[in-house]
Protein backbone atom coordinates (compact mmCIF):
# COMPACT_ATOMS: atom_id res chain seq x y z
CA UNK A 1 0.00 0.00 0.00
CA UNK A 2 1.31 3.47 -0.87
CA UNK A 3 1.96 6.06 1.84
CA UNK A 4 -0.97 8.07 0.52
CA UNK A 5 -3.29 5.08 0.90
CA UNK A 6 -2.01 4.33 4.39
CA UNK A 7 -2.82 7.86 5.55
CA UNK A 8 -6.19 7.64 3.80
CA UNK A 9 -6.84 4.33 5.61
CA UNK A 10 -5.95 5.87 8.97
CA UNK A 11 -8.26 8.83 8.36
CA UNK A 12 -11.16 6.60 7.25
CA UNK A 13 -10.65 4.34 10.26
CA UNK A 14 -10.70 7.40 12.52
CA UNK A 15 -13.87 8.81 10.95
CA UNK A 16 -15.74 5.48 10.98
CA UNK A 17 -14.70 4.68 14.55
CA UNK A 18 -15.63 8.16 15.79
CA UNK A 19 -19.00 7.69 14.10
CA UNK A 20 -19.69 4.56 16.18
CA UNK A 21 -18.96 6.60 19.31
CA UNK A 22 -21.11 9.64 18.55
CA UNK A 23 -24.13 8.20 16.70
CA UNK A 24 -26.16 8.12 19.96
CA UNK A 25 -25.27 11.77 20.65
CA UNK A 26 -26.55 12.75 17.20
CA UNK A 27 -29.70 10.63 17.37
CA UNK A 28 -30.83 11.15 20.97
CA UNK A 29 -29.92 14.87 21.04
CA UNK A 30 -33.32 16.50 21.44
CA UNK A 31 -35.48 13.90 23.10
CA UNK A 32 -34.99 12.93 26.71
CA UNK A 33 -34.65 9.20 27.27
CA UNK A 34 -37.69 7.59 28.85
CA UNK A 35 -37.66 5.82 32.20
CA UNK A 36 -37.98 2.44 30.49
CA UNK A 37 -35.06 3.03 28.10
CA UNK A 38 -32.85 4.14 30.98
CA UNK A 39 -33.73 0.98 32.91
CA UNK A 40 -32.97 -1.26 29.94
CA UNK A 41 -29.69 0.57 29.36
CA UNK A 42 -28.74 0.00 33.01
CA UNK A 43 -28.18 -3.67 32.14
CA UNK A 44 -25.80 -2.90 29.27
CA UNK A 45 -22.60 -2.57 31.36
CA UNK A 46 -22.96 -5.88 33.21
CA UNK A 47 -23.96 -7.78 30.05
CA UNK A 48 -21.16 -6.30 27.92
CA UNK A 49 -18.51 -6.90 30.60
CA UNK A 50 -19.69 -10.47 31.15
CA UNK A 51 -19.86 -11.10 27.41
CA UNK A 52 -16.33 -9.81 26.75
CA UNK A 53 -15.03 -11.83 29.70
CA UNK A 54 -16.72 -15.06 28.61
CA UNK A 55 -15.58 -14.52 25.00
CA UNK A 56 -12.02 -14.07 26.18
CA UNK A 57 -11.75 -16.69 28.96
CA UNK A 58 -13.96 -19.63 27.98
CA UNK A 59 -12.82 -19.73 24.33
CA UNK A 60 -9.56 -20.01 22.45
CA UNK A 61 -8.51 -19.41 18.86
CA UNK A 62 -8.33 -22.56 16.75
CA UNK A 63 -7.61 -21.98 13.06
CA UNK A 64 -9.01 -18.47 13.23
CA UNK A 65 -12.23 -19.59 14.94
CA UNK A 66 -13.22 -19.30 18.57
CA UNK A 67 -13.68 -22.70 20.15
CA UNK A 68 -15.07 -23.46 23.59
CA UNK A 69 -12.17 -24.33 25.90
CA UNK A 70 -13.69 -25.73 29.09
CA UNK A 71 -10.78 -27.63 30.61
CA UNK A 72 -8.59 -27.64 33.69
CA UNK A 73 -5.73 -26.95 31.27
CA UNK A 74 -7.32 -23.57 30.66
CA UNK A 75 -5.36 -21.73 33.35
CA UNK A 76 -7.29 -18.50 32.74
CA UNK A 77 -10.55 -20.11 33.90
CA UNK A 78 -8.89 -21.15 37.16
CA UNK A 79 -7.37 -17.68 37.55
CA UNK A 80 -10.81 -16.16 36.95
CA UNK A 81 -12.33 -18.25 39.74
CA UNK A 82 -9.50 -17.20 42.06
CA UNK A 83 -10.01 -13.55 41.06
CA UNK A 84 -13.74 -13.81 41.82
CA UNK A 85 -12.95 -15.29 45.24
CA UNK A 86 -10.36 -12.60 46.03
CA UNK A 87 -12.85 -9.93 44.96
CA UNK A 88 -15.70 -11.43 46.94
CA UNK A 89 -13.69 -11.70 50.15
CA UNK A 90 -11.65 -8.47 50.01
CA UNK A 91 -14.18 -6.21 48.24
CA UNK A 92 -11.17 -4.19 47.13
CA UNK A 93 -10.84 -3.19 43.48
CA UNK A 94 -7.04 -3.00 43.20
CA UNK A 95 -6.39 -6.07 45.37
CA UNK A 96 -8.73 -8.00 43.09
CA UNK A 97 -7.04 -6.96 39.84
CA UNK A 98 -3.47 -7.39 41.09
CA UNK A 99 -4.28 -10.55 43.08
CA UNK A 100 -5.88 -12.05 39.97
CA UNK A 101 -2.83 -11.36 37.79
CA UNK A 102 -0.47 -12.63 40.51
CA UNK A 103 -2.45 -15.87 40.88
CA UNK A 104 -1.92 -16.63 37.19
CA UNK A 105 1.78 -15.70 37.33
CA UNK A 106 2.22 -18.08 40.29
CA UNK A 107 0.33 -20.84 38.48
CA UNK A 108 2.49 -20.46 35.37
CA UNK A 109 5.88 -19.87 37.05
CA UNK A 110 5.64 -22.27 39.98
CA UNK A 111 3.10 -24.88 38.97
CA UNK A 112 4.18 -24.92 35.34
CA UNK A 113 0.78 -24.30 33.77
CA UNK B 1 -5.27 29.89 31.84
CA UNK B 2 -5.92 29.22 35.48
CA UNK B 3 -6.68 25.64 36.25
CA UNK B 4 -9.33 25.14 38.88
CA UNK B 5 -7.90 23.14 41.77
CA UNK B 6 -10.89 20.79 41.94
CA UNK B 7 -10.66 20.19 38.22
CA UNK B 8 -7.06 19.01 38.40
CA UNK B 9 -7.68 16.91 41.52
CA UNK B 10 -10.61 15.18 39.80
CA UNK B 11 -8.54 14.71 36.65
CA UNK B 12 -5.74 13.04 38.63
CA UNK B 13 -8.29 10.89 40.42
CA UNK B 14 -9.49 9.73 37.00
CA UNK B 15 -5.91 8.86 36.02
CA UNK B 16 -5.57 6.75 39.17
CA UNK B 17 -8.86 4.95 38.49
CA UNK B 18 -7.48 4.11 35.04
CA UNK B 19 -4.48 2.31 36.54
CA UNK B 20 -5.61 -1.28 35.75
CA UNK B 21 -6.45 -0.26 32.19
CA UNK B 22 -3.00 1.32 31.80
CA UNK B 23 -1.39 -1.93 33.00
CA UNK B 24 -3.36 -3.80 30.36
CA UNK B 25 -3.04 -1.29 27.51
CA UNK B 26 0.74 -0.93 27.42
CA UNK B 27 1.42 -4.62 26.60
CA UNK B 28 -1.69 -4.92 24.38
CA UNK B 29 -0.65 -1.74 22.55
CA UNK B 30 2.87 -3.09 22.34
CA UNK B 31 1.67 -6.26 20.60
CA UNK B 32 -0.52 -4.19 18.28
CA UNK B 33 2.46 -1.94 17.44
CA UNK B 34 4.55 -4.99 16.54
CA UNK B 35 1.83 -6.28 14.20
CA UNK B 36 1.27 -2.89 12.55
CA UNK B 37 4.99 -2.39 12.09
CA UNK B 38 5.39 -5.75 10.40
CA UNK B 39 2.42 -4.83 8.15
CA UNK B 40 4.65 -2.05 6.84
CA UNK B 41 3.57 1.04 8.79
CA UNK B 42 6.12 3.57 10.05
CA UNK B 43 6.34 4.57 13.71
CA UNK B 44 4.75 7.93 12.86
CA UNK B 45 1.84 6.28 11.06
CA UNK B 46 1.29 3.87 13.96
CA UNK B 47 1.35 6.71 16.49
CA UNK B 48 -1.09 8.70 14.35
CA UNK B 49 -3.44 5.73 14.08
CA UNK B 50 -3.40 5.15 17.85
CA UNK B 51 -4.02 8.85 18.45
CA UNK B 52 -6.91 9.20 15.99
CA UNK B 53 -8.53 5.76 16.07
CA UNK B 54 -7.86 4.35 19.57
CA UNK B 55 -9.61 1.03 19.03
CA UNK B 56 -7.60 -2.06 19.91
CA UNK B 57 -9.43 -4.80 18.05
CA UNK B 58 -9.96 -2.53 15.04
CA UNK B 59 -6.27 -1.67 14.78
CA UNK B 60 -5.23 -5.32 15.03
CA UNK B 61 -7.59 -6.23 12.22
CA UNK B 62 -6.46 -3.27 10.12
CA UNK B 63 -2.91 -4.61 10.38
CA UNK B 64 -4.06 -7.87 8.85
CA UNK B 65 -5.95 -6.13 6.04
CA UNK B 66 -3.61 -3.31 5.10
CA UNK B 67 -1.55 -5.31 2.62
CA UNK B 68 -4.44 -6.53 0.50
CA UNK B 69 -7.55 -4.39 1.08
CA UNK B 70 -8.62 -0.93 -0.04
CA UNK B 71 -8.81 1.93 2.49
CA UNK B 72 -12.61 2.04 2.23
CA UNK B 73 -12.99 -1.72 2.84
CA UNK B 74 -10.83 -1.41 5.94
CA UNK B 75 -12.83 1.62 7.12
CA UNK B 76 -16.16 -0.20 6.76
CA UNK B 77 -14.83 -3.35 8.46
CA UNK B 78 -13.61 -1.28 11.40
CA UNK B 79 -17.01 0.43 11.54
CA UNK B 80 -18.77 -2.93 11.90
CA UNK B 81 -16.32 -4.23 14.49
CA UNK B 82 -16.76 -1.07 16.55
CA UNK B 83 -20.55 -0.88 16.39
CA UNK B 84 -20.69 -1.92 20.04
CA UNK B 85 -19.53 1.63 20.90
CA UNK B 86 -23.08 2.71 20.10
CA UNK B 87 -24.29 0.78 23.13
CA UNK B 88 -21.63 2.39 25.32
CA UNK B 89 -22.39 6.00 24.45
CA UNK B 90 -26.15 5.31 24.61
CA UNK B 91 -25.98 3.91 28.12
CA UNK B 92 -23.81 6.83 29.32
CA UNK B 93 -26.08 9.53 27.85
CA UNK B 94 -28.40 9.76 30.91
CA UNK B 95 -25.34 10.61 33.00
CA UNK B 96 -23.74 13.27 30.76
CA UNK B 97 -26.89 15.17 29.84
CA UNK B 98 -25.83 18.26 31.83
CA UNK B 99 -22.52 18.64 29.97
CA UNK B 100 -22.03 21.09 27.10
CA UNK B 101 -22.18 19.55 23.63
CA UNK B 102 -18.46 20.09 22.99
CA UNK B 103 -17.61 18.17 26.15
CA UNK B 104 -19.89 15.30 25.16
CA UNK B 105 -18.24 14.99 21.74
CA UNK B 106 -14.70 15.19 23.14
CA UNK B 107 -15.51 12.62 25.83
CA UNK B 108 -17.13 10.21 23.37
CA UNK B 109 -14.03 10.21 21.15
CA UNK B 110 -12.16 8.10 23.72
CA UNK B 111 -14.78 5.50 24.58
CA UNK B 112 -13.49 1.92 24.35
CA UNK B 113 -14.49 -1.38 25.99
CA UNK B 114 -12.22 -0.64 28.91
CA UNK B 115 -12.80 3.09 29.44
CA UNK B 116 -16.53 2.42 29.21
CA UNK B 117 -16.14 -0.31 31.81
CA UNK B 118 -14.53 2.19 34.18
CA UNK B 119 -17.09 4.93 33.50
CA UNK B 120 -19.97 2.54 34.04
CA UNK B 121 -18.62 1.70 37.49
CA UNK B 122 -18.77 5.43 38.38
CA UNK B 123 -22.46 5.85 37.54
CA UNK B 124 -24.87 6.78 40.31
CA UNK B 125 -28.60 6.98 39.79
CA UNK B 126 -29.77 10.45 38.68
CA UNK B 127 -26.27 11.88 39.02
CA UNK B 128 -24.13 13.50 36.34
CA UNK B 129 -20.66 12.05 35.75
CA UNK B 130 -17.77 14.26 36.83
CA UNK B 131 -16.31 15.58 33.56
CA UNK B 132 -12.72 16.13 34.76
CA UNK B 133 -12.54 12.70 36.35
CA UNK B 134 -14.03 11.09 33.23
CA UNK B 135 -11.45 12.86 31.06
CA UNK B 136 -8.69 11.74 33.44
CA UNK B 137 -9.77 8.14 32.86
CA UNK B 138 -9.94 8.67 29.09
CA UNK B 139 -6.68 10.56 28.59
CA UNK B 140 -4.62 8.31 30.89
CA UNK B 141 -5.93 5.18 29.11
CA UNK B 142 -5.48 6.68 25.64
CA UNK B 143 -1.90 7.77 26.49
CA UNK B 144 -1.04 4.26 27.66
CA UNK B 145 -2.39 2.87 24.38
CA UNK B 146 -0.38 5.34 22.27
CA UNK B 147 2.82 4.73 24.27
CA UNK B 148 2.32 0.95 24.08
CA UNK B 149 1.90 0.91 20.29
CA UNK B 150 4.88 3.26 19.76
CA UNK B 151 7.07 1.03 21.95
CA UNK B 152 5.93 -2.02 20.00
CA UNK B 153 6.65 -0.28 16.70
CA UNK B 154 10.17 0.70 17.80
CA UNK B 155 11.27 -2.34 19.78
CA UNK B 156 9.53 -4.96 17.68
CA UNK B 157 9.31 -8.49 19.00
CA UNK B 158 12.46 -8.32 21.13
CA UNK B 159 10.61 -8.48 24.46
CA UNK B 160 9.92 -11.85 26.15
CA UNK B 161 6.43 -13.28 25.91
CA UNK B 162 3.58 -11.64 27.79
CA UNK B 163 2.33 -15.06 28.88
CA UNK B 164 4.96 -15.62 31.57
CA UNK B 165 3.84 -12.45 33.38
CA UNK B 166 0.14 -13.14 32.87
CA UNK B 167 -0.27 -9.81 31.15
CA UNK B 168 -2.92 -11.46 28.96
CA UNK B 169 -5.00 -11.60 32.14
CA UNK B 170 -4.81 -7.89 33.09
CA UNK B 171 -8.02 -6.88 31.32
CA UNK B 172 -10.04 -10.00 32.26
CA UNK B 173 -9.04 -9.40 35.90
CA UNK B 174 -10.21 -5.80 35.54
CA UNK B 175 -13.53 -6.92 34.09
CA UNK B 176 -14.07 -9.34 36.98
CA UNK B 177 -13.32 -6.58 39.50
CA UNK B 178 -15.88 -4.36 37.77
CA UNK B 179 -18.56 -7.05 37.41
CA UNK B 180 -18.38 -8.27 41.03
CA UNK B 181 -19.89 -5.31 42.91
CA UNK B 182 -22.89 -5.38 40.56
CA UNK B 183 -23.74 -9.01 41.34
CA UNK B 184 -25.10 -8.12 44.79
CA UNK B 185 -28.10 -6.65 42.97
CA UNK B 186 -30.27 -9.60 41.90
CA UNK B 187 -31.41 -8.43 38.44
CA UNK B 188 -27.77 -7.59 37.57
CA UNK B 189 -26.72 -11.05 38.73
CA UNK B 190 -29.35 -12.68 36.50
CA UNK B 191 -28.23 -10.45 33.62
CA UNK B 192 -24.68 -11.78 34.03
CA UNK B 193 -25.94 -15.38 33.88
CA UNK B 194 -28.07 -14.70 30.80
CA UNK B 195 -25.18 -12.88 29.10
CA UNK B 196 -22.90 -15.86 29.77
CA UNK B 197 -25.34 -18.24 28.08
CA UNK B 198 -25.92 -15.98 25.07
CA UNK B 199 -22.18 -15.40 24.61
CA UNK B 200 -21.43 -19.13 24.67
CA UNK B 201 -24.15 -19.75 22.07
CA UNK B 202 -23.26 -16.84 19.75
CA UNK B 203 -19.50 -17.37 19.97
CA UNK B 204 -19.94 -21.07 19.25
CA UNK B 205 -21.89 -20.01 16.16
CA UNK B 206 -18.79 -17.99 15.23
CA UNK B 207 -20.53 -14.62 15.47
CA UNK B 208 -17.65 -12.93 17.36
CA UNK B 209 -18.31 -9.17 17.50
CA UNK B 210 -21.92 -9.34 16.45
CA UNK B 211 -22.39 -11.93 19.19
CA UNK B 212 -21.20 -9.50 21.86
CA UNK B 213 -23.53 -6.76 20.60
CA UNK B 214 -26.49 -9.11 20.30
CA UNK B 215 -25.80 -10.56 23.76
CA UNK B 216 -25.86 -7.11 25.35
CA UNK B 217 -29.07 -6.03 23.63
CA UNK B 218 -30.98 -9.29 24.21
CA UNK B 219 -29.78 -9.66 27.81
CA UNK B 220 -30.77 -6.11 28.73
CA UNK B 221 -34.25 -6.38 27.24
CA UNK B 222 -34.83 -9.85 28.67
CA UNK B 223 -33.67 -8.95 32.18
CA UNK B 224 -35.77 -5.79 32.09
CA UNK B 225 -38.83 -7.79 31.05
CA UNK B 226 -38.23 -10.35 33.80
CA UNK B 227 -37.67 -7.95 36.66
CA UNK B 228 -38.55 -4.35 36.11
CA UNK B 229 -41.40 -4.15 33.63
CA UNK B 230 -44.21 -5.00 36.04
CA UNK B 231 -43.02 -2.77 38.82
Amino acid sequence: MSDYNIYLTIILMAVFTYATRIIPLLVIRKRKLGERTIKILSFIPVSILTSLLVYDILFKDVDGKRELYLSLDNDRIIASVITFIIGYTTKNFYVTVIGGILSLIIMRQIFGY
Amino acid sequence: MLVNKNTSTDFLKGCKIAFPVIIGYIPLGFACGVVLQSAGLTVLQIALMSLLVFAGAGQYIAAGMIVASSPLTIGITIFIINLRHILYTSSLIPYIGQWTNIRKYIFASEITDETFALHSSMLKKNETLNYSQAMGINIASHSAWIIGTILGAILGSTIPSEEAFAIDFALPALFIALILPRLAHRPQFIAAIIATIFTIIFTSLNMSYWGVILTAVLTSILTYTLFESHR
